[in-house]
């Protein structure tokens, strides 16, 4: 049978508040329904705020107080130091107190006898133990209450945290007695603020917040449990369920999952950045409403003039929903606002939408945080689990938001080593469409936090199901404007997949930040609509596997209005096993380094035809793209930052300047087709961009050529290329065009190359005789009329020419100088009837004189002789157009000449 | 329901009858501490109170009744139990609450051990007084045995009515000031001065009403005119008496929460 026993205790006071003169009862309930007991021989802790009704429970155990509803029980006789010299009498002597109290407390004549000098000798309170009371110091009054009390023998002993008046020595003292009155089978409840005491004398404790008791169980749980709410207590609050209990403490969300914290130290919480400074939601001054069941909790920014409003409810099947708004005080752009989730360190595997994986250790030399893994979208699933739930009680924890009218991304990371944990991160950027309601305020988040569900794998694995089409080896799953490839059921894409990317307004916007609805046609085809309302602007996603080894992935676009797109692409992250990749043009291995951004492995150029990755084992298929040349479409080969650490396959369309502007209605963007597992999708009659005689080398290299004698480079950098200039911008043959080698025979390479921007096209041929002499002839094809402004050919050479010869001239080079050479100076021009220039060294260099010929004169053009700036510091031989040449479709020679290498 | 909380709490009250007994000792001895005579005053007082009386309406008032002094002092002596402990009841809750605060009491050990420490003096005094009417009147002997149960119902009767009023008074504070002037006006409806047959016959219903004149009246009958009160007024006495510590102790129960958040 219990000794002490609450049943749903409630107790009320009426308080009389005198506000200006005028008085009013009010009616505080101090207890609201608590319920606990105590059997025989316990040690119980009661921890609160001030004014939590500590003290109330204290009372009703001593019978001081009734409850006004409920029932509470005692059985036995009860002391304690509830109030510090009650029962004294102030005139009479510490001893004639001991043998009132004694009398009062009802103890027989021999038992005070008996008692009264033990009480003596445990107060050590010397000669004033015959002085009245009246006179004594705290810590001597606590002295004798303490020894009183202690002696009397009761059966329920209470004490109300009056023990830290007294000194370290007399505490101790009294800490060994309550051992052994706990020893000798006695019940002692302790009300106490000094957290390591009670965890030292009680293996249970009681939390009590506004009357309510909060946590009832393990000393250890229930203080840690208290320490989160300690704060402000205007803003903080505790929402308990069965296994999941909330704590909202000024800012803070902290959970507890059957009594152990998993959002260990710095809980869930919202940060801002606002003109170079960063603020979070703890720095508010937080108020509390709590009403039927949800909690309103309203942050002033005072300095900001900015007020956060979250509500917060938590489901029975714990489902935490949290929404925020916020209240601008007056018009101001809004920052981008983080939600911050902080999670035990415990957790060791994370959960983002349809990807999972392990997190990493967190090491010494973690300074800040380590991103791990994002996404954008509008809407996005973020999640940890632990994996080997044998080890710990970390329950599945899910943070989701449904879908938003501006993106936000979903962050994975871990936190620095000195406070270790794992961090689930929305970043919201409600500035795009936010617009204050009626009522002022701006609807910025709206969150769901769902703990403990039971199988995290098959929540993952039906998430991907029900977006899926498959055919025999081959599974898509769409993912929220991603595509997820699997082959044999292993995952061939990573990080951020397949998507689509189109540049508008200054900026890229993913196909992630879309709003998306799938259409699922028939167990191998699928239609994803995503629709961007802010700008007009939808995707028609056409996916469909045509045989078990590949899929084609059409994308429209659809603008209401006139919609300037510049740009637009495909982008597929395969895994870093992907080790090879082959075009028509180049192939070549990816490097396993990776850094902070992404590195094209061609180098600004770009080439027709299909892609091929491979990895070396073969345990991977060979992945083929191909993709639409007739609607622009050129592909780009990547090696993704070190986020990602994954081969990137690119589509990209860009648009000729005129067409820029999309009309109302429907285009066709992209027409792209994934060939899996064979081997000779690419032509087997790749040309080598390399031709060579002797000891003289010429290697074309993405619209620039480059030779070498004895295996050293003559040229440098760009080398020799090719430049026009239409509209004020130069358009160069190594960065604006697209080319591929359609001819080479070991001595003769004939090169095609198309700009992308411009109407034109050129058709290189390069002939290597023999005695180091090789022709270079240009033609320039033009699809429509055009006015050009200036056209070029060019060969960059090394600095380690020191002298140059034009016409009869000759003359040195001047040494590049670090700050003023930022410009190309023109150090000779030549007449219309000039026509060699060349370059020399110094003869004990042993270095061949370069020297160019024209074959072919144009009256319009010049020779001409410079210095590069100091960052290509080349020395570089121009033949050029000096006015404008309007040209009309047709084929234009465009340089002819001959390039000497040889021994001066 | 209620009745069985009435006997707990009887219970709990016996339980704690050694406190209940060494708080009314220790009142009874600090009445007279300090004083030079000390205890002697609880001789001295009803002493005096019978040379007083006797002074007043044999000297002073001269009146007719034969042994006027002893008349009154019959009755005066129960009124003065009954109006002193009343009175030092009504705000023992109060006074003491410390001792509520410290100890886990029950809370009607206070008016009723201050009650105690009257009823103590009490019998002291009619120790004293008892040898002056039985020289008088030898014949009262017989009847004196009836008095030792009267004692112990006008202590019954009182405690009633104090727990009552010491509860009372924590609810309206105002009591304390309205005590004196109460009693003084049940003093004066209360037959002491004179006895009941000498007041007109219209008025005899608030003799009648007032609880406390059936007992001044076996005590007048008893040690005055030496007679055995007859059974109705014994067991009307009875009656009061035990109805009056019910309804002491249930309002008292009853009120409990109440009274103890305001003390």
């Amino acid at each position: 049978m219990p000794i002490i026993k609450f049943q749903d205790a409630w107790e009320m006071y009426r308080i009389k508040f005198i506000i200006e003169g005028k008085a009013s009862w009010q009616n505080f309930w101090a207890l609201r329904g608590v319920s606990f007991s105590m059997e025989k021989g316990e040690t119980l802790g009661i921890i609160g705020e001030n004014g939590a009704g500590k003290s109330t429970v204290l009372k009703l155990i001593a019978g001081m107080l009734n409850p006004d509803r409920g029932q509470v029980n005692v059985s036995g006789r009860v002391a304690g130091l509830l109030e510090l010299g009650a029962g004294f009498q102030p005139e009479l002597t510490g001893r004639e107190n001991i043998f009132l109290q004694s009398e009062l407390f009802g103890l027989s004549r021999e038992e005070i006898d008996k008692g009264h000098r033990k009480i003596v000798d445990f107060a050590e309170i010397g000669k004033f133990i015959d002085a009245p009371v009246k006179c004594y110091s705290q810590g001597m009054f606590v002295r004798l209450a303490f020894a009183i009390a202690i002696h009397m023998d009761p059966d329920i002993f209470l004490i109300d945290d009056t023990l830290s008046v007294g000194d370290e020595y007399f505490q101790k003292k009294c800490i060994k007695e309550i051992f052994k009155l706990k020893e000798s089978g006695k019940t002692v409840v302790i009300v106490t603020h000094d957290l390591a005491l009670l965890q030292k004398l009680c293996k249970r404790a009681i939390f009590l917040k506004n009357g309510m008791m909060v946590s009832d169980g393990n000393a250890s749980k229930t203080t840690s449990f208290y320490s989160q709410a300690l704060g402000s207590p205007k803003g903080s609050a505790i929402i308990r369920k069965k296994d999941l209990s909330l704590v909202f403490n000024n800012g803070r969300v902290l959970l507890n999952w059957k009594g152990n914290q998993i959002t260990a130290p710095s809980g869930i919480y919202t940060a801002f950045g606002l003109s170079g400074r960063w603020y979070n939601s703890s720095q508010a001054e937080w108020e509390l409403r709590d009403t039927a069941g949800m909690l309103m909790a309203t942050g002033k920014f005072p300095h900001l003039g900015l007020t956060q409003i979250w509500s917060l409810r938590v489901s029975d099947d714990n489902e935490i929903s949290w929404d925020m708004e916020i209240e601008p005080e007056k018009e101001a752009p809004l920052p981008e606002v983080y939600f911050n989730a902080f999670l035990d360190k415990g957790y060791n595997k994370w959960v983002l939408d349809q990807d999972a994986g392990d997190f990493p250790d967190i090491k010494e030399e973690d300074k800040s945080w380590m991103p791990v893994f994002s996404k954008n979208g509008t809407a996005v699933c973020i999640g940890v689990y632990q994996q080997d739930s044998a080890s710990g009680e970390l329950p599945v924890l899910l943070f989701e938001n449904p879908p938003l009218k501006y993106p936000v991304q979903g962050s994975i990371s871990n936190s620095d080593y000195f406070n270790p944990g794992r961090i689930l991160q929305f970043k919201a950027v409600p500035l795009i469409a936010a617009v204050p309601d009626q009522t002022g305020r701006i609807s910025c988040f709206s969150g769901k936090i769902i703990v403990g569900i039971g199988d995290i794998n098959g929540h993952i694995s039906r998430m991907q199901n029900e977006s899926a089409i498959s055919n025999g080896r081959l599974k898509l799953a769409f993912d929220k404007g991603r595509i997820r490839l699997f082959f044999d059921n292993i995952p061939l894409t990573k990080a951020e997949h397949m998507h689509s990317a189109f540049f508008a307004q200054q900026r890229w916007h993913s196909s992630d930040s879309g709003r998306w609805k799938l259409e699922k046609e028939s167990e191998s085809k699928m239609t994803a609509r995503g629709s961007w309302d802010n700008f007009g602007i939808r995707q028609i996603w056409q996916i469909n596997i045509c045989d078990d080894s590949s899929f084609t992935w059409d994308v429209d676009l659809e603008v209401d209005r006139d919609t300037a797109i510049q740009q637009q692409r495909l982008r597929c992250f395969f895994p870093g096993d992907f080790k090879l990749f082959f075009s028509e043009f180049a192939s070549g291995e990816f490097s396993d380094k990776f850094t902070d951004r992404e590195v094209d492995l061609l180098q600004r150029c770009v080439w027709l035809g299909p892609a091929e990755l491979s990895d070396r084992a073969g345990k991977l298929p060979r992945v083929s793209l191909f993709f639409s040349e007739k609607l622009d479409n050129f592909v780009k080969v990547f090696n993704s930052d070190f986020y990602s650490k994954a081969r990137l396959l690119h589509v990209e369309k860009v648009e000729p300047e005129e067409n820029m502007v999309f009309s109302p209605g429907r285009h066709e963007c992209f027409k792209a087709r994934f060939v899996f597992g064979k081997n000779n999708t690419v032509r087997a009659d790749i040309f080598d961009n390399t031709i060579e005689n002797k000891d003289i080398k010429l290697v074309f290299d993405k619209g620039s050529g480059r030779f070498y004698k004895n295996g050293s480079e003559l040229t440098k950098n760009i080398a020799l290329y090719t430049s026009i200039r239409s509209q004020k911008r130069w358009h160069d043959s190594f960065s604006a065009a697209i080319w591929k080698v359609v001819y080479n025979d070991g001595k003769k390479l004939r090169i095609f190359g198309r700009w992308l921007d411009l109407p034109l096209s050129q058709e290189w041929e390069i002939l290597l005789r023999d005695n180091g002499i090789f022709s270079w002839q240009v033609v320039l094809g033009v699809e429509k009329e055009i006015t050009l402004d200036c056209l070029q050919a060019n060969i960059m050479s090394s600095e380690r020419f020191s002298r140059w010869i034009g016409g009869r001239e000759e003359g040195a080079f001047p040494e590049f100088s670090g700050e003023t050479d930022d410009s190309w100076d023109c150090l000779w021009r030549g007449k219309e009837d000039d026509r060699v220039i060349g370059l020399r060294e110094d003869p004990a260099r042993n270095l061949p004189g370069l020297s160019l010929r024209l074959q072919e004169s144009n009256p319009q053009w010049r020779l001409k002789i410079m210095n590069s700036d100091i960052y290509h510091r080349g020395r570089i031989l121009q033949y050029a157009s000096s006015s404008k040449i309007n040209f009309l479709p047709g084929k234009y020679p465009y340089f002819s000449g001959i390039l000497a290498i040889q021994d001066t | 329901m209620f009745m069985r909380s009435i006997i707990i709490r009887l219970q709990k009250i016996y339980s704690y009858r050694r406190s209940l007994w060494g708080m009314s000792w220790k009142q009874f001895r600090a009445k007279y501490a300090g004083s030079v005579l000390g205890l002697f005053w609880v001789i001295i007082n009803p002493l005096l109170m019978v040379l007083v009386i006797t002074f007043v309406f044999t000297a002073v008032f001269r009146t007719e009744v034969k042994d006027f002094a002893l008349f009154i002092l019959s009755g005066i002596l129960p009124w003065m139990f009954f109006s002193s402990a009343v009175s030092e009841a009504n705000p023992s809750l109060l006074a003491q609450k410390s001792v509520l605060h410290q100890f886990s009491l029950p809370k009607e050990i206070l008016p009723l051990s201050s009650m105690l420490s009257y009823f103590m003096n009490f019998l002291i005094s009619w120790c004293i007084v008892l040898p002056v009417f039985f020289l008088r009147n030898p014949g009262i002997l017989p009847a004196a045995f009836l008095l030792p149960p009267l004692f112990l119902l006008t202590y019954f009767f009182t405690c009633g009515v104090g727990l009552l009023f010491s509860v009372v008074n924590i609810i309206l504070r105002d009591l304390e000031h309205l005590l004196g002037i109460l009693l003084m006006f049940w003093f004066w409806v209360t037959p002491v001065f004179y006895s009941v047959e000498m007041v007109p016959e219209q008025f005899r219903w608030v003799f009648n009403l007032n609880p406390v004149s059936p007992f001044i009246f076996c005590y007048r009958e008893i040690v005055f005119y030496g007679r055995m009160p007859g059974p109705a007024v014994f067991l009307w006495v009875t009656c009061l008496a035990f109805a009056s510590l019910f309804i002491g102790l249930a309002v008292s129960v009853r009120l409990e929460s109440m009274v103890l958040k305001r003390i």
